[in-house]
């Protein structure tokens, strides 16, 4: 697949498509749903998402193709803190969210020395898959739609409760 | 090591990986160990730490490595083989969707060293387990629905009910004929040791009476072990195709049908269906 055509196909708009695909999953280390979205397209664009089940602020949205004959490609991927990120430069990420592209550098500015990052960071304040999402939505081009928050509150279903308790034990 | 403290722990990783290795307080008790080790996507290893009551230390990938996985597909239990495989192969167990070993303090640099090589190793382990497993689905799909509309008398899925009451040694597809055939459908070594069990198993029954001959669609000779073809040729299975695709599905039909002796079978679109019980060739 070409950066010219990855690039088209990350700006291609996509509609969300409900309800998620029912998950089979049974072990609990991670949540997980998957939406088809609709495009203008003959492959197939899916929304990943996953969530860790100990650490509420590692999870990943993924803008996933698949056409037949090709392998089911992330096109783009924002992932919570989960540790850190060394880009093809060897610049590094610290341990903040951040957002993958296959070539970043052609998909929004290119930097200064034409080397295409595989990352860029994103503000530490986002810590759950909700608050990931609006940046995610705008750079994959998917249509937001108000059923999101719920499907996306369950991947972090015990965010709450495990904030609740990081901070009591923080007090002590 | 008595508490784990991460300012200890801290200055015996940096002793040996220099300054490049962190360790980060992530929840009371737990911590993640940053080590100069990057995956495929230029993400770091993933690594927890945590002290356990009864004083060892629990290294593990905390879902991570599965997390990952599932990104180009859904975790599915065909995953979980391979990765179990992956992690006993370096001393972990995968308990609950996460990776995990549990080791003395002074095997904790090893636990590390086993956890990075899972971690690297999984995506390529696990993506070629499941297209291998994939294809042999789609293999077995396609052929018992070509080998169906041929043999339309045939049995699928034959059990000798009092030998095998349990259906642990089946015969994937019985063909009727002056010549009973027994065929099994070989995508894999797993599929070649099932199936000289279920003919040793079969001959200890009613069925070596009428001495059948037994047959091996493969989807692929060259994919199998030099163990699983010897298998299938010492134990007299008749191979019509090394390959099967559709090219060679007319080949196979008909070789299957000449071994039953009923000269000939049905090729999808083709051939009209030859009942058991036709002249022999």
């Amino acid at each position: 697949m070409s950066d010219r055509s990855i690039i088209e196909l990350v700006e291609l708009p996509k509609v969300l498509v409900f309800p998620p695909r029912p998950r089979v999953k049974k072990h609990p280390s991670h949540q997980e749903f998957d939406l088809q979205l609709e495009a203008d397209d003959p492959g197939t664009f899916r929304l990943i998402v996953r969530g860790s089940g100990e650490l509420f602020e590692s999870f990943s949205l993924v803008l996933l193709y698949q056409r037949a004959g090709l392998r089911g490609t992330p096109l783009l991927r924002v992932n919570g803190d989960h540790g850190y990120h060394t880009n093809p430069d060897g610049t590094r990420i610290e341990c903040v969210p951040h957002m993958h592209m296959h070539t970043y550098g052609e998909l929004l500015s290119a930097p200064a020395d034409g080397h295409p990052e595989h990352a860029i960071p994103l503000p530490a304040t986002i810590n759950t898959p909700a608050q990931a999402w609006p940046i995610f939505r705008e750079a994959s081009h998917i249509n937001d739609d108000p059923r999101m928050a719920k499907h996306l509150a369950r991947v972090c279903g015990s965010y709450a409760v495990q904030l609740s308790l990081y901070e009591e034990d923080e007090e002590l | 090591m008595t508490d784990l403290d991460s300012v200890q722990m801290d200055r015996v990783l940096r002793a040996t990986f220099g300054s490049q290795v962190s360790v980060r307080a992530r929840r009371p008790g737990l911590f993640q160990i940053n080590l100069p080790a990057i995956l495929g996507d230029g993400d770091g290893a993933l690594i927890f730490v945590r002290r356990l009551a009864d004083g060892r230390l629990e290294l593990s990938d905390l879902g991570h490595t599965a997390m990952r996985a599932s990104y180009t597909q859904p975790w599915s239990e065909k995953m979980r083989e391979p990765l179990a495989a992956l992690a006993k192969s370096q001393g972990f167990e995968f308990v609950d969707g996460s990776v995990v070993s549990r080791v003395p303090d002074d095997q904790l640099l090893a636990g590390i060293f086993g956890l990075v090589q899972v971690q690297s190793k999984a995506e390529i382990t696990l993506l070629a387990s499941v297209q291998r497993q994939e294809r042999s689905d789609q293999f077995r799909g396609k052929a018992r629905e070509v080998l169906r509309e041929a043999f339309p008398d045939a049995a699928f899925d034959y059990t000798d009910r009092v030998l095998d009451a349990d259906g642990l040694y089946p015969i994937d597809m019985l063909i009727p004929g002056p010549r009973q055939l027994a065929v099994a459908l070989v995508a894999n070594d797993n599929d070649a040791a099932s199936a000289t069990m279920a003919k040793m198993k079969a001959l200890q029954g009613s069925m070596a009476a009428s001495r059948p001959r037994w047959a091996a669609v493969v989807r692929d000779l060259r994919d199998l072990s030099q163990v699983s073809q010897r298998r299938l040729i010492n134990e007299d299975f008749k191979i019509p195709t090394a390959e099967w695709d559709d090219r060679h599905m007319r080949q196979v039909i008909e070789r299957l049908a000449d071994l039953a002796d009923r000269g000939g079978g049905t090729f999808p679109g083709g051939t009209p269906t030859v009942a058991a019980g036709a002249p022999v060739r």
